[in-house]
C-alpha cells in the first residue's frame, strides 16, 4: 500500500489535480497432462495502472510491473493520454474511504503458495482413471491454481489492498471406436478451497467418460424441439451474457433490454439473481471494488422481477447515482482495463427442482450436459443468441433417451429468462459465481 | 543479449531503447546459469507496447496507452520440459524464474511428462522490422482522433440517428530469443485495426453491428480503398439493415460463407485439428490420418506466415517464439491432408521441415501450435455464379468467434446474413452460428469463388490453452456448401 501511496503522491508532483494509483500482482501455476505429454508452467503478471484528473480530464495509463520506474510509467502514460482527453470528467475526485472496511479476503494458505507436487498429484489421478479405461480414445486433464492481491490508494485518501486466489480442474475424455463416431465430455470444477476442487477426483473423471461413452451413438432431431433443460455449466453461460445488461450507463443509453423497467418483471418468478462479492458461494469475492468502493451483496433480479442496476463510481457521478461497488476491471489482467460497471459474482439462488425432475415433467425437451461450444454467438443489446452443445440428450416422455448429434441451441435470451419453467435446487460453482440447471421454453434445438 | 542500434524513430520509446544495460546484464547472467545448469534452454525477452483509443459523440470515450516487458524461461533437463516466467524483468524475478524452469524441468523428468524435446537445430541469425511509416502506436494522438472523427461523421451522415463509436487498436511487439544452440532472433511485429460499431435504436429492440480495416499497418494504409469515411458509411447502412433484419432458419441449409466467414470455416473446422500438439496428444481426429482425402481435389487448406492485401490484410508472423522463420503449410492440399503445423521439435519429430507455428502470446506463455493466416485456396466461381448456384439456402457475412470440439464438431458464427431464393437475395437475417462436423463439412463444399481476401484485427483472435485472444488471419474466397446446420429462431 505504501508503494500505491507514493505513486499517488508522485503523480500529484507532476501535476496531477487528483490521482489513482493501482498495483497489481498475479500468480498462476498450472499442470497438464494428456496422454504421455504433460506440462507444468509458472507465470507471474505484476502491473501498475493510475488514473488522473486534470483540470477536468479524465485519463488511465498501465505498465507491466509495479517497480518505482514501472509506476512512473503508468504516471507518464496517463499525463500524456490526459493532454488529448476531454473536459467531461463526470467527477472531480477519486471515491474517499466510506465506511470501516472488513478485514481481507481470506485465502486458503495450500492456495497462497500452491505446490507443484500437489498440482501434479491432481492431474495425474485425473489422468489415471481415465488411462484405465480401454475405450478412451484422448483425454486432458489439468489443474490451475491463481492466485492475485492489489493495493490501491488514491488522492482522496483511500489506501486499501485486497487477494484472492482460486482453482479449477478439469478433466475430458474422449471415447469412441477408432475411425467411428466419438465423443467428448468434459467435467471441471471450480473453488478457493483445495478440497472444492480434489473432493472426489476419481468419481469427476468416471463421470466424464460415462458421458463420453454414453454419446457415442448419437442420432438426430426429426424437428426441432423448443424446450431445453440446461445443466448448470451450460445454464451459467447464457446467465452471464445477460450480466453486462446490468450496467447503468447501459440502461441509461437504451443499449440494454433491462433500460426503464425497474420493478418490472424481466424473468420468470421462479428466477433470482443476486451479485454475492462478499462470502460464499462463488469464487469472485472481495471486499472493496477496483476503484476502492465496498462492495455488497445486492439482489439483481428477485422472483423474477428487476431490482435495479449496478454503477462504478464514474458512472455513478455521471448520472447521479450511488456507486454499488461494482467497479470493476476485466477478469485477467486486471490492472489493463479500466473499471467498468459489472457483476461480480451472479449467483442464482436454488429452486426447487432436481435435474431428475425437470426430465420427468419434460414431455420433448433437449437436455444440454456440459458446456457449450466456443464462443456465444450474441446479440448483447437485442439478446438474440446461438450456440452449439455436443452433448445434447433428447428427452421425451419424461425420459432421457437417445445422445444427439451436434445440437445448435439458439433463441433469444431475454425472452428465455421470461419462459424459465424451472429452477435446479442444487448450485454448482464457478469463476464468477454459481448456477443451477435451468428449464427453459422458446429456445430452438435443431441438429 | 545484445540490442540493434538505431530503430525506427517512430518506434515507441520503450521499444527503441530496448532493455536497459542492466536489464541486459540481468538476462546475461540468466543465459549463464542456464548454460551451467539445464541441458538445453531457450530465453526470450520481450518489449510491447498497445494502444487503444475509442472516440463516439464527438469525444474521446476512453484512451490508453499499456506497455509490457517480459521474459520467458523454457528449458530442457533429461526428459523433461520446464518453463517459467514475469512480466517483472528485476534480478531477484529474472533469477526466480530461472530456478523455477529449472525445477519443473526436474520434476518432469522424474514424473516421465514428455514434451517434443529440444532437437538439434542450425544457429540462425533473424531479424525483422515492419516498414510503416505512421505507427499507429506511436503517431500523434490527434493524427489518429483525426481518422476516428471522419469514421464517425461519415456514419452519422448516413443515419443521424445512430450510436456510433469508433476505434484503434494497435500493437507493436518485439522479441529477443538466444537458446543452447546459438540461434537468435530480434524482430519485431505489429498489428493495427480502425474499427467502427453502430447501434440502431429506431425499432423496438436495438441493433448492433460493426466492421473494421487491420493487418501490419500504419495510419496512411486506412486511408486505401475509401478510407474511414467509406468504413463509416457501410456500417451506418449495415446497421440500418439489421434493425430490419429477421431471424435466420434453423436447422440444415445450403449455405453460401462470404470471405471472413470461410475463414473461420478453415480456421475451425480444420485448422485446430491440424495443429501437431494435439495430433500428438490424440484430441484431434486427423490423428492417424495423414495422407488420406477429405475433401474434393478443388479444396486446399493453408496457413501461411502473411497474407498481404489491402485496404485489409492479415497477420505478419516472420518467425515463431521458438526462432523458427516461418513458412507456409499446405495442412489440405487438394482434398488430401498432406501436412501438420508444428512446434521446431514436433517437426523434426514428424521428419517434417519446422514451420514457424510455434507461437506464444505473451511472455508469460510458452510457445504451443498456433496458426497465423489460414485460408481456402479460391476456385474458379464468381460470386454471382456461387450466389445462382446457392439456389435457395442462405448468405452469411461476418464471423464472431466459434470453436472446435475434439470429435471433430465445431460451431461458429455469423454476424449477419441474408435469405436467398432462386439465387436471388430476399431479406437481411440477424446473426446466427453455423455448427457441422468437419468430416461432413469439408465433403459438402461445391464451390469456392475466385475473389480472396484475408482479414484479422487487434479485438479478438484465437484462444487455446489459456493464451487468449491471439490475433490471427483468416479469410478466402466465398465458399458454397451443400448441407449445414444453421441456428436462429424459426423454420
Amino acid at each position: 500500500m505504501a508503494r500505491a501511496q507514493k505513486g499517488v503522491e508522485q503523480a500529484e508532483r507532476q501535476g496531477a489535480d487528483e490521482a489513482e494509483v493501482l498495483l497489481w500482482d498475479e500468480r498462476k501455476v498450472q499442470a497438464t497432462k494428456a496422454g504421455s505429454l504433460g506440462s507444468l508452467e509458472e507465470a507471474h503478471v505484476p502491473g501498475t495502472a493510475a488514473r488522473l484528473l486534470v483540470e477536468g480530464r479524465l485519463a488511465h495509463g498501465v505498465s507491466t510491473g509495479t517497480r518505482p520506474e514501472d509506476i512512473q510509467h503508468a504516471i507518464q502514460a496517463a499525463l500524456q493520454a490526459v493532454q488529448r482527453a476531454p473536459r467531461t470528467a463526470p467527477f472531480d475526485r477519486f471515491p474517499s474511504p466510506l465506511g470501516t472496511l472488513p478485514g481481507p479476503t481470506t485465502i486458503h494458505p495450500a492456495l497462497a503458495e500452491p505446490s507443484h507436487d500437489r498440482l501434479v498429484a491432481v492431474t495425474d489421478t485425473l489422468a489415471a482413471a481415465a488411462e484405465s479405461s480401454s475405450d478412451v480414445r484422448f483425454y486432458t486433464a489439468e489443474v490451475a491454481s491463481y492466485r492475485s492481491c492489489f493495493a490501491l490508494a488514491n488522492t482522496s485518501g483511500l489506501s486499501t489492498w485486497d487477494r484472492h486466489a482460486r482453482e479449477s480442474a478439469s478433466i475430458e475424455a474422449r471415447c469412441g471406436p477408432q475411425g467411428g463416431t466419438q465423443k467428448s465430455a468434459k467435467r471441471i470444477t471450480h473453488g478457493i478451497e483445495p478440497t472444492d476442487v480434489s473432493a472426489d477426483l476419481e468419481a469427476m473423471s468416471e463421470a466424464a467418460v460415462d458421458l463420453a461413452r454414453g454419446a457415442t451413438k448419437a442420432r438426430t432431431l426429426d424437428r426441432p424441439v423448443d424446450q431445453v433443460i440446461l445443466e448448470p455449466a451450460a445454464a451459467t453461460q447464457l446467465l452471464h451474457q445477460v450480466a453486462s445488461s446490468f450496467a447503468g450507463r447501459a440502461a441509461d443509453q437504451k443499449r440494454s433490454r433491462f433500460a426503464g423497467r425497474i420493478g418490472q418483471a424481466v424473468a420468470a418468478e421462479e428466477l433470482t439473481l443476486r451479485d454475492l462479492p462478499r462470502g460464499r458461494p462463488g469464487c469472485r469475492h472481495q471486499r472493496v471494488d477496483d476503484e476502492g468502493v465496498p462492495t455488497t451483496n445486492r439482489s439483481l433480479v428477485e422472483d423474477g422481477i428487476l431490482q435495479g442496476y449496478v454503477y462504478d463510481w464514474t458512472s455513478a457521478q455521471e448520472l447521479g447515482r450511488e456507486p454499488t461497488g461494482n467497479g470493476l476491471r476485466g477478469l485477467s489482467d486486471r490492472y489493463r482495463s479500466q473499471p467498468g460497471s459489472r457483476v461480480a459474482n451472479l449467483c442464482v439462488d436454488p429452486g426447487t427442482w432436481s435435474l431428475e425432475e425437470m426430465v420427468e415433467a419434460a414431455d420433448r425437451a433437449v437436455l444440454v450436459r456440459g458446456g457449450m461450444l466456443g464462443s456465444f454467438v450474441m446479440d448483447r443489446v437485442r439478446g438474440d443468441f446461438s450456440t452449439v452443445s455436443t452433448l445434447a440428450y433428447y428427452v421425451e416422455g419424461g425420459r432421457i433417451q437417445e445422445p444427439l448429434t451436434s445440437t445448435t441451441v439458439a433463441g433469444n435470451l431475454f425472452e428465455g429468462l421470461l419462459n424459465i419453467k424451472a429452477v435446479g435446487r442444487e448450485p454448482v460453482t464457478f469463476p464468477k459465481g454459481t448456477s443451477t440447471a435451468l428449464w427453459v421454453e422458446g429456445i430452438t434445438c435443431a441438429t | 543479449m545484445s540490442v540493434p542500434s538505431d530503430p525506427s524513430p517512430q518506434e515507441p520509446r520503450h521499444i527503441r531503447d530496448g532493455w536497459g544495460e542492466e536489464t541486459q546484464a540481468w538476462l546475461e547472467d540468466a543465459r549463464t546459469e542456464l548454460e551451467a545448469r539445464a541441458d538445453r534452454f531457450e530465453l526470450r525477452a520481450e518489449l510491447e507496447e498497445h494502444r487503444n483509443i475509442s472516440w463516439g459523440e464527438d469525444a474521446i470515450r476512453s484512451l490508453r496507452q499499456n506497455r509490457l516487458a517480459g521474459v520467458a524461461v523454457r528449458v530442457w533437463w533429461g526428459d523433461g520440459e520446464g518453463f517459467a516466467s514475469t512480466h517483472d524483468p528485476t534480478r531477484p524475478a529474472i533469477k526466480s524464474t530461472v530456478r523455477s524452469a529449472m525445477e519443473i524441468a526436474e520434476q518432469a523428468a522424474r514424473r516421465e511428462a514428455a514434451g517434443f524435446g529440444c532437437p538439434p537445430r542450425p544457429a540462425t541469425t533473424l531479424r525483422y522490422e515492419p516498414e510503416i511509416e505512421q505507427d499507429p502506436v506511436a503517431a500523434p494522438v490527434d493524427d489518429v482522433l483525426a481518422q476516428l472523427e471522419r469514421a464517425e461523421a461519415s456514419a452519422l451522415e448516413v443515419d443521424p440517428d445512430l450510436y456510433v463509436r469508433c476505434g484503434l487498436g494497435a500493437w507493436r511487439r518485439r522479441v529477443a530469443y538466444v537458446d543452447s544452440q546459438g540461434a537468435s532472433a530480434d524482430t519485431t511485429t505489429a498489428l493495427a485495426t480502425l474499427l467502427v460499431m453502430a447501434v440502431d435504436r429506431s425499432g423496438s429492440t436495438p441493433a448492433e453491428t460493426g466492421e473494421s480495416m487491420a493487418g501490419e499497418r500504419g495510419l496512411e494504409h486506412f486511408e486505401i480503398g475509401g478510407g474511414p469515411e467509406a468504413l463509416g458509411a457501410q456500417v451506418a447502412r449495415m446497421a440500418n439493415e439489421a434493425a430490419t433484419a429477421k431471424p435466420a432458419p434453423v436447422g440444415r441449409q445450403r449455405v453460401l460463407c462470404d470471405n471472413e466467414l470461410s475463414g473461420v470455416l478453415a480456421h475451425e473446422s480444420f485448422g485446430h485439428l491440424a495443429e501437431y500438439d494435439l495430433v500428438a496428444s490424440r484430441w484431434s481426429r486427423l490423428a492417424g490420418h495423414r495422407g488420406e482425402r477429405f475433401a474434393s481435389p478443388d479444396v486446399s487448406v493453408v496457413d501461411a506466415p502473411r497474407v498481404p492485401g489491402a485496404p485489409r490484410s492479415g497477420v505478419h508472423i516472420p518467425v515463431d517464439e521458438e526462432g523458427v522463420e516461418g513458412r507456409a503449410v499446405r495442412m489440405l492440399d487438394r482434398g488430401e491432408l498432406t501436412e501438420w503445423m508444428h512446434l521446431r521439435g514436433s517437426a523434426v519429430a514428424e521428419g517434417d521441415e519446422p514451420t514457424g507455428n510455434g507461437r506464444a502470446m505473451h511472455a508469460r506463455h510458452r510457445p504451443i501450435v498456433r496458426m497465423r493466416n489460414t485460408y481456402f485456396e479460391p476456385g474458379d466461381l464468381s460470386k454471382e455464379e456461387a450466389l445462382e448456384e446457392l439456389g435457395d439456402g442462405v448468405y452469411l457475412l461476418g464471423a464472431r468467434g466459434g470453436a472446435p470440439a475434439s470429435d471433430g464438431s465445431f460451431m461458429f458464427t455469423a454476424l449477419r446474413g441474408y435469405r436467398v431464393e432462386g439465387g436471388e437475395i430476399q431479406h437481411p437475417l440477424r446473426s446466427t452460428s453455423i455448427s457441422g462436423n468437419i468430416f461432413d463439412f469439408l465433403s459438402a463444399v461445391e464451390g469456392l469463388t475466385q475473389e480472396f481476401e484475408v482479414v484479422t484485427s487487434n479485438f479478438g483472435g484465437c484462444g487455446k490453452w489459456g493464451q487468449s485472444y491471439l490475433a490471427v488471419g483468416t479469410g478466402g474466397p466465398h465458399v458454397l456448401v451443400g448441407s449445414a446446420l444453421v441456428g436462429g429462431e424459426g423454420v
